[in-house]
């Protein structure tokens, strides 16, 4: 174990702790949108998403069809290309097969920690692969407790379908970090309250909302510049 | 195989897919700060949707909002603003939802 590897761990450990209660939400919420234990922690195994996973369940649970959870999730992951290129200055001594595998790592968390650690001590792709790790395996662990959880509670005795807003909400306003954000989650919800109010029950709200209101953030962030 | 694990499978394509091509390809094209800046904004769209698709009940051709599910998410998003956690605002969020639907 190299000090940058033991470092990724050790830093990691904090964000590690708020990636797990987002893991036990996910599994209570995925047994309540249906799936079964082992579908629910297979999508931990080989998706490792928080918000890919959480906005896949809430579009289950109402039964959005496959063509339409796949736009939106690949809306979710238009971010990732950028992750991935910020970071590839700081994975270019890697071994291609090697890169192929620290690929599976990159998501918010671990993406957000390993830019700033690269800035103030250079290419460190040991420490990314300690933080991810720590990420994959706090997710992994939360996501079996929440589906054991899911699997304990009757959904609808202690109000599943109020789980899903909760959850969003709170994920919601963590994300509102400036004036920009604030006017674009404004604007979604107008968008959507009339795009369900004139075709209710439709299939294409989130998505012609995923495209059209992060124009407003783009617009007025660059106004504000 | 069933159409969960078909659609776990693919999601898992996709989201490993958009990893990889980031670190193999993108460091080849010009990422413009105007698209940077744009995709800031998608997870915030796409969640507040859910979220109002969420408490948005449809009856027939009408469309209403549901008081307790509206109750339920603004206590739990003003809990988060105020205390940070997210573990405390799922809690207020349920019970205040909860209470609500009792009560109503």
């Amino acid at each position: 174990m190299t000090a940058n590897f033991r470092k990724g761990i050790f830093l990691a450990l904090p964000l590690a702790l708020a990636i797990a209660t987002y893991g036990v939400s996910y599994g209570v919420l995925a047994i309540g949108a249906g799936m079964s234990y082992f579908e629910a922690i297979l999508m931990s195994i080989l998706v490792f998403s928080g918000s890919v996973q959480l906005v896949a369940v809430a579009m289950i649970a109402s039964g959005a069809s496959f063509i339409n959870l796949v736009i939106a999730t690949s809306l979710l992951n238009l971010r990732n290309l950028l992750y991935g290129a910020a970071l590839s200055d700081g994975f270019h001594q890697l071994k291609r097969s090697t890169r192929f595998l620290y690929a599976f790592g990159i998501n918010d968390e671990s993406f957000v920690l390993s830019t700033s650690k690269f800035k103030e001590i250079g290419p460190a792709p040991r420490f990314f692969l300690g933080a991810a790790i720590t990420f994959y395996v706090s997710w992994l662990l939360s996501s079996i407790v929440g589906a054991s959880l899911g699997n304990v509670v009757d959904p609808i005795a202690y109000g599943l379908d109020l789980a899903f807003p909760v959850t969003f909400a709170a994920l919601l306003v963590q994300s509102i970090t400036n004036y920009p954000a604030f006017a674009t989650m404004g604007l979604a919800a107008l968008l959507t309250i009339s795009l369900e109010a004139l075709f209710p029950t439709n299939q294409f709200t989130i998505i012609i909302v995923g495209i059209v209101a992060p124009l407003l953030g783009l617009f007025l962030s660059r106004k504000g510049r | 195989m069933s159409d969960t694990i078909q659609l776990i499978v693919v999601l898992a394509v996709i989201t490993y897919m958009s990893r990889l091509i980031g670190l193999e390809i993108m460091t080849k094209i010009n990422v413009t700060p105007a698209i940077k800046t744009y995709l800031q904004y998608v997870p915030i769209s796409i969640i507040t949707a859910l979220v109002v698709i969420q408490i948005m009940t449809p009856e027939g051709n009408l469309t209403y909002f549901s008081i307790p599910i509206t109750i339920a998410a603004v206590s739990s998003g003003v809990t988060m603003f105020l205390s940070k956690s997210l573990a405390l605002s799922l809690i207020v969020g349920m019970i205040c939802g909860i209470v609500t639907r009792m009560v109503v």
